[in-house]
């Protein structure tokens, strides 16, 4: 039961890298980083995206998952790993209202 | 920053962006500008100003251009003074603009203005060479830290420096005071 859960959280986190994956894709150049991202992956010292193409991320983010990234959500979203955190944690509140 | 390399990057008139970007009032300021567009990218200009200081000082990374307001804006034949305000902390700012360009510089106090000098070049790969080929006074380093100075040639003090670029642009400025420590 433990791992199963486990599991589910880990395949949850891999879609979503590839999601966030497709939509950051347009705004950089470093391709090869790009192919390579982990949850550690900043956006600006390591893709390189320019700072004003985070707001369309985020955009980007909000229109693909129908969530609502307040701005300090939106703080915090230099990274894959704390953008997937982001995400997830608007789906949830989705989930419960 | 590169205002031609703005436009082809950036659509600020997307629904949600100004929102994600820009105080209200900062929004009513874009909305009754003369040109929205240059009003847009000078505001975020002295943001990302800013932004800089923060990020050095504080040594703290957040994305959250809302944060930084910008308040008291004047024009001055095209130049712009105004102040940013980040919590408890102001920054002054100088912004001026070419064709395609605006170059904003934030410091802590007024003061600082009398001491910086900028360098603007075009964005290419040489640049430091470019930059130290033209100053006979001072040569780019970077710290142990990877933050720009400058070493001044013969008085061997290190002063505070910082590059920006965006498109065909680059800026160097640096301040003639040397750093502590020197």
């Amino acid at each position: 039961m433990h791992v199963s859960s486990l599991k589910n959280i880990n395949m949850e986190n891999e879609d979503l890298m590839v999601i966030v994956k497709e939509t950051i894709a347009p705004y950089t150049e470093e391709t090869d980083i790009l192919e390579n991202i982990d949850k550690d992956t900043d956006f600006i010292r390591d893709l390189k995206i320019n700072s004003a193409s985070l707001v369309d991320i985020v955009l980007d983010l909000e229109e693909r998952f129908t969530i609502e990234i307040d701005n300090e959500s939106m703080a915090k979203m230099l990274t894959v790993g704390a953008s997937i955190e982001v995400i997830k944690t608007k789906l949830g509140e989705g989930d419960r209202e | 920053m590169d205002l031609h390399q703005a436009a082809l990057d950036n659509n600020w008139q997307r629904k949600g962006f100004l929102h994600k970007v820009f105080t209200s009032p900062e929004q009513q300021l874009i909305q009754e500008a003369a040109s929205p567009n240059y009003m847009v990218w000078l505001l975020w200009s002295m943001k990302e100003a800013s932004y800089k200081i923060v990020n050095r000082t504080k040594c703290f990374r957040s994305y959250n251009p809302t944060s930084f307001c910008c308040i008291s804006l004047t024009n001055d034949r095209g130049d712009t003074s105004g102040i940013v305000s980040y919590g408890k902390n102001k920054f002054f700012i100088r912004s001026f603009y070419g064709v395609d360009f605006i170059h904003s510089i934030a410091v802590v106090s007024q003061q600082d203005f009398e001491h910086i000098h900028s360098h603007l070049l075009p964005n290419r790969p040489d640049y430091v060479e470019a930059f130290n080929s033209a100053l006979p006074d001072y040569v780019i380093r970077k710290s142990t830290t990877g933050i720009p100075q400058m070493l001044h040639r013969s008085n061997h003090t290190t002063h505070a420096a910082s590059i920006s670029h965006h498109g065909r642009h680059l800026a160097i400025i640096y301040s003639d005071v040397p750093l502590s420590g020197d």
